[in-house]
């Protein structure tokens, strides 16, 4: 279950205080790999919401990472939307096709799912190179950055837009915490530890996964929006920035807590430890994933031990939260899914199992 | 155009090449996957390592030192791999396979850039099979021929090897359950290595082989990882005869997409993998079920 220890919150703000005092005394070239490390950052959120609390690894959140930046760009310059307006557009339009690629991909699991969102990711980068709409390789430029004169800030300044992209990173985060503290973000853990299970409880299975897969979409594709704006130039290779998913997991150092591999960082490396902190409060995890291997956290956070050690109790949930879950004659609330019977159910089942096809067909 | 005969002749030669280059290095890495249930992301680098030190062992021994030599190379390569990383997060789940082999990746890329640069190579022909022979009314290059006879030889000995000796009977039981091998006395880490290296002497013949053709660059390595992945998961995983499949299907698909549907060419290799995920998610002809 997702909660802030004293450590990670203390990290956190630590970390939000020393980025916006950087934010502040950097010169030109501090600032925007500031920018850029916030962009990432939201991206890197967006794909430890369904990767590291859902267990699904994704390999298209690059594409959805550009179908974003494409929308906005295309938005912005051939219907003549205003820059918010054309973010909320590309983050539907990426919500929408994540919505997609997860309910179609929800029922394969393992590398099948890798490989299926590898395909779906490709495919998008393909699309969009060869479409005369989009540019090809000369890809699109003249983003516009939002206007917020009306309240005295000039994004075309790089110190407000660095702050400005750290305030999106902010909003992720938070957007990214209400959605794991929700019946959908604990459904999304039981569907980690497993899925079997919370299918029997009478969880509609490929609806959860498919819907925060979309809300981790529209997370990458404001990820997206916010690099068509840095550069104002977005291109399929990723000068700009990279629809292209053939580097797949360049985007994607899970929760930041392993090194990160995109190159600002890597020519950077004063940045690289705030980059992996900031991950470092999402890698929270209960007893109970750690017990299995599949889900036992994994790397830096993950060998520091900065779970919580809170299994979720009914009255965690205020009575709002108790919905009902409609399934054929049971009447289940959401939060059951992730009571401590469950939990523990759970944590009971997560044995290693054979491989063969007859033990698997005999478990259902 | 397309009701000439040399056409066909011509596209279906090219589809076959492209398949048996992808045969090489997707038998190796599907039955590494259905043995171990590993995922190793690092088998382009490899190919990569085996075409960068045919190249440089073909300026000091020729090409048939090169050739001979490099998926030694990179079986040794794939040996220090196996003992330091690979053995150990076998066990470890996709995740974290599919994370420290892409690191791989990375690490190879920079460390061919450091060592040869990053500048193509380029790696002759050798002199045997320079030219060109008129078949079936076409003018076919006699290497690309070579390459296609050179993927049905290591194809048989693959079979051969497979079906009628025990090692390879040992190998099918592991594939089809590790567990019960290993309790009938089957040796399983030592088959898993051996798998393992040869799977990676494979994947050098086959960057040595296509060094002349393709020409030798830092990131030729990617650039064939996602056409081989997209080879074994159509064809299916752990088998032979899937890895065949799935190489000749996406060999056709691309050649003759490329040539009669150029627009879409792209997206109906990664719609069709789509669709046998979303349908036959093992694959077409995985070794189990």
């Amino acid at each position: 279950m997702f909660t802030h220890t004293p450590l990670s919150l203390s990290t956190l703000s630590l970390l939000s205080i020393g980025s916006l005092a950087y934010a502040f005394v950097a010169g030109f070239f501090g600032l925007e790999i500031l920018a850029e490390i916030a962009i990432l950052a939201v991206l890197v959120i967006a794909l430890d919401l369904v990767a590291g609390f859902g267990g699904m690894v994704s390999l298209c959140h690059g594409a959805l990472l550009g179908v974003g930046a494409y929308a906005f760009t295309v938005a912005a310059n051939e219907a003549g939307l205003s820059a918010f307006p054309a973010m909320v557009l590309a983050m539907a339009l990426s919500a929408a096709l994540a919505f997609v690629i997860g309910a179609v991909c929800a029922h394969s699991i393992g590398i099948y799912f890798i490989m299926a969102t590898l395909a779906f990711g490709q495919m998008a980068y393909s699309f969009v190179f060869q479409s005369p709409l989009f540019g090809g390789d000369d890809g699109l430029s003249g983003a516009p950055r939002p206007d917020l004169s009306a309240v005295g800030i000039d994004l075309t300044d790089s110190r407000a837009f660095a702050i400005y992209a750290i305030a999106m990173v902010a909003l992720t985060y938070l957007v990214a915490a209400a959605t794991l503290r929700s019946g959908l973000g604990r459904s999304l853990v039981g569907l980690h530890h497993n899925e079997k299970r919370l299918r029997a409880l009478g969880l509609t299975v490929w609806r959860a996964k498919a819907t925060a897969f979309a809300i981790s979409g529209a997370l990458a594709g404001l990820a997206g929006c916010l690099a068509a704006q840095h550069t104002q130039y977005i291109s399929p290779d990723g000068q700009g920035r990279r629809p292209r998913s053939s580097s797949p997991a360049r985007p994607m150092p899970i929760g930041a807590a392993r090194q990160r591999k995109g190159r600002p960082a890597m020519r950077h490396l004063d940045y690289v430890p705030m980059l992996m902190l900031i991950g470092r409060p999402f890698l929270q995890r209960d007893k109970a994933a750690r017990a299995s291997p599949r889900t036992r956290p994994i790397g830096l956070t993950g060998k520091l031990n900065f779970s919580s050690s809170v299994n979720p109790r009914i009255s965690d949930f205020p009575l709002s939260r108790r919905r009902l879950q409609p399934f054929s004659g049971y009447r289940v609330p959401a939060s059951a899914l992730h009571s401590p019977a469950a939990v523990a159910l759970a944590r009971h089942a997560d044995r290693p199992v054979s491989h063969s096809p007859h033990w698997r067909r005999a478990c259902g | 155009m397309t009701t000439d005969f040399g056409f066909w002749v011509l596209q279906t030669l090219n589809a076959l090449q492209l398949s048996m280059l992808l045969f090489l290095l997707s038998v190796g890495l599907t039955v590494i996957f259905g043995l171990m249930h590993f995922v190793n992301l690092a088998h382009g680098s490899l190919y990569a390592f085996g075409a960068y030190v045919a190249a440089s062992l073909a300026g000091v021994l020729g090409y048939w030192g090169g050739f001979f030599l490099a998926p030694l190379a990179v079986a040794a390569l794939g040996a220090v791999l196996y003992f330091t990383l690979i053995r150990s997060q076998r066990r470890a789940g996709p995740m974290a396979q599919v994370l420290v082999t892409f690191g791989l990746i990375f690490v190879a890329v920079d460390a061919t850039r450091l060592l040869w640069g990053d500048l193509p190579i380029g790696l002759a022909v050798p002199q045997v099979f320079e030219g060109q022979v008129a078949l079936l009314g076409v003018d076919y290059p006699i290497y690309r021929l070579f390459i296609i006879a050179l993927g049905l030889a290591v194809l048989a000995a693959l079979t051969l090897v497979l079906t009628r000796t025990q090692v390879g009977a040992m190998i099918r039981a592991g594939v089809d359950n590790d567990q019960m091998a290993a309790c009938l006395g089957i040796n399983v880490e030592r088959m898993f290595f051996l798998v393992f290296v040869v799977g990676c002497a494979l994947a050098g013949l086959a960057g040595a082989v296509a060094a002349p053709v393709l020409s030798v660059t830092p990131d030729m390595g990617l650039q064939i990882l996602i056409p081989t992945l997209i080879v074994i998961v159509i064809g299916g995983l752990g088998s032979l005869k899937g890895a065949v499949a799935g190489s000749l299907i996406f060999g056709f698909v691309q050649t003759f997409g490329a040539v009669l549907l150029p627009t879409f060419n792209s997206v109906l290799i990664y719609a069709l993998l789509a669709a046998v995920l979303v349908t036959r998610p093992e694959g077409l002809l995985p070794a189990k079920g």
